[in-house]
């Protein structure tokens, strides 16, 4: 069984390895989503394999919180990084700093989204697009000067 | 060769199978060329991979309460795998990132045009 165990687990250390590239080389938020679930399955795999290796049980509650929960995180982010989905600037007008570059940013996003043939999805970043609030514009605008340099 | 070798060697199979799949995903998914693509090697080691990985384990521990514990794990995971990968393929084709030359066919690309 240690053979099996050994073997599995280069298996797994060398699939985790490359979903951490994934993440790493982006080039979207989405594909970082795509390898964090992959990461996250690969964990999931490692504590049951490690669990069967030892005959002990006592990481199998991880894995049930894992399993019902992982899922909430990939559809948060995706929900947040959807140019479709973004409230308008006529549905919260009270909010500050929600004006004309809000309604200037879904425009963007719409335009970037309906361009054929997009061979590199690089400019057509969902992230990048949401200077509509005030708080989020400096850490946006590092990614995208990081992601550009790139 | 008694039972539990038998068994051991069943759940030995089941788990270096899963560990194969979890392999082939991040392979696919450092090389595969855009993110439905990517997606799709993502979903081996999420359901199938796991669910055998699980068997595997389940064979090895054997007791009701862990058997309970694992398909409950395999339930779950086969519940909520699928809605972070529709939302996440939703937001990719409305943010247009991915390759349409790539594409056999685009049903979605005339409800766009006339919404």
């Amino acid at each position: 069984m240690i053979v099996v165990a050994a073997i599995a687990a280069v298996f797994l250390a060398a699939a985790a390895g490359m979903a951490l590239g994934r993440i790493i080389r982006g080039p979207s938020t989405l594909d970082r989503i795509v390898g964090t679930d992959v990461l996250l399955a690969i964990t999931v795999c490692a504590t049951a394999t490690e669990a069967a290796y030892s005959r002990d049980a006592t990481g199998l509650p991880i894995l049930l919180g894992l399993s019902l929960l992982g899922a909430a995180g990939s559809v948060a982010v995706a929900r947040f990084a959807d140019p479709v989905a973004r409230p308008s600037p006529a549905v919260s007008p009270s909010l500050p700093g929600r004006g004309g570059a809000g309604a200037a940013g879904s425009m963007g996003a719409l335009s970037g989204a309906e361009s054929p043939g997009n061979d590199h999805p690089a400019p057509a970043d969902p992230t990048g697009h949401q200077e509509s609030t005030g708080r989020a514009r400096g850490p946006v605008s590092t990614r995208r000067s990081r992601e550009a340099r790139e | 060769m008694t039972v539990t070798a038998v068994l051991d060697v069943v759940a030995g199979v089941c788990l270096l199978g899963g560990a194969l799949l979890s392999l082939a995903a991040g392979v696919g998914l450092l090389r595969f060329p855009d993110l439905l693509s990517r997606m799709h090697a993502a979903t081996k080691p999420q359901v199938l991979g796991l669910l055998l990985i699980l068997a595997g384990t389940a064979i090895r521990l054997g007791t009701a309460v862990d058997i309970t514990t694992l398909v409950l794990v395999g339930a779950f995971q086969l519940v909520t795998a699928p809605v972070a990968a529709h939302m996440v393929g939703r937001t990719a084709y409305r943010a247009g990132l991915f390759r349409r030359d790539l594409l056999l066919t685009d049903e979605l690309a005339a409800d766009r045009r006339n919404p």
